[in-house]
């Protein structure tokens, strides 16, 4: 699939556990531009569940969940 | 102090700044010239304040002044540190004096930045400190004389911004408040609202079930994914960065913590300050001979005490390993495990305990609460001053 977007930032956090990476999410999403996509990797499978969870609650867009060798990554559109 | 000695710094004299300290000073004193740093004459036990925001009792059994439970061989310096240049090896005082190292164990923890939220200095009140603690004894006195005339109102538990210090301290705020509250006889005309900025009350999820349970239980209202933006001091709310808001009565917020000023600019910090170190080894990978344990730290475990003590043993055996010569500092051993252990207040007389790591959550056993947890938190300042702090256990 060729992606058709830039992602403004890309968060490495697959150091990190539950709920390192939504926190990564939310601190590049909150000092961030509306419109812009920001990108967190993330190996712990509690971000499954909450980081589009949050997506939602916080009305921005998920443009993406990619799945990795052992890793996933979430691109995350800021709406407002 | 003889010249051939290694110089090992250790800045902080705080829980993980003292428990190296004294390691070294007791198992590498023919080899190690240990000079220990702090801003603070004596050393904070913290780990209970937010059941001394309470009783009325005196803060002063928190405190012991850092040369008494430091290892009489390790040089105590009471300055402050201004900056740190990590290529020439040194630090600089407020007093002017530069002070060189082989090694450095940076410990100097988190500092509370109260102006990062807006409204926070204004509104909030807080048990991270002495002073927030008085302040917060009187407006818990004021909420209570006000809550005799039976209306209802608001009292709201939250966090600042993340990170911050010992992740379960604002959950046992919210079960002590709640315990105090019928014990004062206003529980009735108080909502309890718990603002949490994740998808539950508690990160691990096998615990978080016995919180969320507790919460219930306790008709404590829970609002996840709520990570605060902006207290409006006039109209009492609190807005979140996913656009919620709370009203609020009296607040009893977590602050805002961030990285020591001293280290802006160095190359070996994250964003907010944290110090970039290796998860198990605890050591900068850029500068092999900097180590950073507890608040100071970033880490994915919790910033708390305990977390601070297993990683001040497990950094204070590496260096020692290291000044005997028994390995090169590139080949230091993995020796902390994210190892974490808290005694959870459920209510004013109750405890639960969590004891985890990296790879383990908490024994099930742990999530019984009981007195005998509570009797645990309520000595556990002995143990802190006697036992834990001489690295001994």
């Amino acid at each position: 699939m060729i992606q058709d977007y830039t992602v403004e930032k890309v968060m490495d956090a697959r150091n990190s556990f539950c709920p390192g990476p939504l926190m990564e999410l939310i601190k590049s999403i909150k000092k961030g531009e509306v419109d812009k996509i920001y990108e967190v990797w993330s190996k712990d499978g509690g971000s499954i569940r909450d980081i589009p969870k949050w997506v939602d609650k916080a009305k921005h867009e998920m443009v993406a969940v990619i799945e990795e060798n052992g890793y996933t990554r979430f691109q995350v559109r800021k709406t407002r | 102090m003889s010249k051939n000695k290694t110089k090992v710094l250790i800045l902080g004299g705080g829980t993980g700044g003292v428990i190296v300290a004294n390691l070294l000073g007791r198992k590498a004193k023919k080899q190690a010239e240990v000079t220990l740093i702090s801003n603070q004459e004596n050393v904070f036990y913290e780990a209970d304040l937010p059941y001394r925001v309470f009783d009325k009792k005196s803060l002063d059994s928190q405190f012991k002044p850092v040369r008494k439970v430091v290892n009489k061989r390790v040089t105590v310096l009471n300055e402050e540190v201004i900056s740190l240049d990590v290529e020439n090896q040194s630090v600089s005082l407020k007093s002017g004096a530069s002070i060189p190292y082989d090694y450095l164990v940076i410990a100097t923890g988190a500092h509370y930045d109260y102006d990062a939220v807006p409204g926070f200095k204004e509104s909030a009140y807080h048990f991270y400190n002495e002073e927030g603690i008085i302040e917060l004894r009187k407006a818990l006195n004021d909420f209570v004389e006000n809550g005799k005339d039976g209306k209802v109102r608001n009292v709201v538990v939250g966090i600042a911004d993340l990170p911050f210090k010992c992740p379960v301290a604002p959950l046992e705020g919210a079960f002590m408040m709640e315990h105090f509250l019928r014990r004062k006889k206003i529980r009735k005309t108080t909502n309890l609202h718990y603002l949490s900025p994740i998808g539950g009350a508690f990160s691990i999820e096998q615990a978080n079930v016995h919180i969320e349970k507790k919460f219930k239980k306790k008709n404590i209202n829970l609002h996840t994914f709520f990570n605060t933006e902006t207290i409006h001091t006039d109209r009492k709310i609190i807005e979140s960065l996913e656009g919620d808001e709370i009203e609020y009565d009296l607040l009893l917020m977590v602050p805002p913590h961030r990285g020591q000023d001293y280290l802006n600019g160095t190359p070996i910090i994250d964003e907010s300050g944290w110090v970039n170190v290796n998860i198990k080894t605890l050591q900068n990978e850029d500068y092999p001979n900097i180590f950073a344990i507890g608040d100071a730290a970033n880490l994915p475990v919790s910033k708390a005490g305990s977390s601070a003590h297993y990683q001040a043993i497990a950094t204070a055996h590496n260096l020692i390993d290291v000044v005997k010569g028994k390995f090169d500092i590139s080949q230091v051993k993995e020796r902390y495990d994210g190892h974490a252990t808290c005694l959870v207040m459920t209510s004013l007389t109750s405890a639960m305990f969590f004891d985890f790591n990296y790879n383990r959550a908490p024994f099930g056993l742990g999530y019984i609460s009981n007195r005998l947890f509570y009797y645990f938190k309520k000595y556990q300042r002995f143990l802190y001053f006697y036992g834990f702090l001489s690295g001994r256990m």
